[in-house]
């Protein structure tokens, strides 16, 4: 027995195994903001994080990268953060990926919007960069 | 090796206080952006927008990195662009010099 459950997602059964770092794709056009998720998204050890400033860039990223999980901005310049993440559903190869949002601006629009595009969780700005990996982490195990 | 989760620490806060420095630097540079778009309200369509997006972007690095006095003007700035009608050049412009002010105030700390 390998201890995996065929009832579990494919993207929660590579978080469950432990032999490797999960890998974990930023996006966000800040290129200050992208160095502090960085720092505190690598502080526990046990994620391997890469950032994008946006765009067609950030798709081809996922594409090469194949992240288990993609955070990202919703403000951003040219393809905001929902526009992103509905081309990444239209995309069998990039479908799957959990996406987490991170906004300054809430609203139950903007929330129904995230829930649409099935994000499984919505982060607010500012963070506290201390708490940042926990509140993903949350969130990820959670969706 | 892998770092230690202490080492880690070390070096996430020695980088966020540079970063710190960096925001202070860029973000009092700015300043004389905003001025300059301030002077063109009334003439360049885009200017507002350019206002907004520095103010966006300056009131979440620096809330994030610990400038709430800063942080704060910029939301101020933010908000008056995106009310409708906009705030006036001498409403936006107040808000810039106070947030001027703070930078200056966070240099000398």
């Amino acid at each position: 027995m390998d201890g995996r459950d065929a009832t579990r997602p494919a993207w929660l059964e590579r978080l469950l195994q432990r032999d490797a770092l999960k890998k974990l794709l930023y996006v966000d056009d800040d290129p200050d903001i992208r160095e502090i998720v960085q720092l505190s998204l690598s502080l526990d050890g046990t994620l391997d994080v890469i950032t994008s400033d946006g765009g067609e860039g950030a798709l081809r990223e996922m594409k090469e990268q194949k992240p288990d999980l993609v955070v990202l901005d919703v403000m951003m310049p040219g393809m905001d953060g929902p526009a992103m993440v509905k081309r990444m559903r239209l995309d069998p190869a990039l479908a799957h990926i959990p996406v987490i949002f991170m906004t300054a601006k809430s609203s139950a629009e903007e929330a129904a919007r995230f829930r649409e595009l099935s994000a499984i969780g919505v982060i607010a700005k500012p963070f506290d960069p201390m708490q940042l990996s926990g509140q993903v982490k949350a969130l990820w195990e959670a969706g | 090796m892998m770092d230690s989760r202490e080492e880690r620490l070390a070096a996430a806060a020695a980088r966020m206080a540079e970063l710190r420095v960096k925001f202070l630097e860029r973000t009092t540079g700015e300043i004389e952006t905003l001025r300059a778009s301030v002077a063109r309200l009334d003439e360049d369509a885009g200017a507002l927008t350019a206002i907004r997006d520095l103010a966006h972007r300056a009131c979440g690095t620096g809330a994030t990195l610990g400038f709430e006095g800063i942080s704060e003007c910029a939301a101020r700035i933010e908000a008056l662009c995106e009310r409708q009608p906009p705030g006036s050049r001498a409403e936006i412009a107040a808000v810039i010099e106070e947030m001027a002010q703070e930078l200056a105030r966070q240099r000398e700390n």
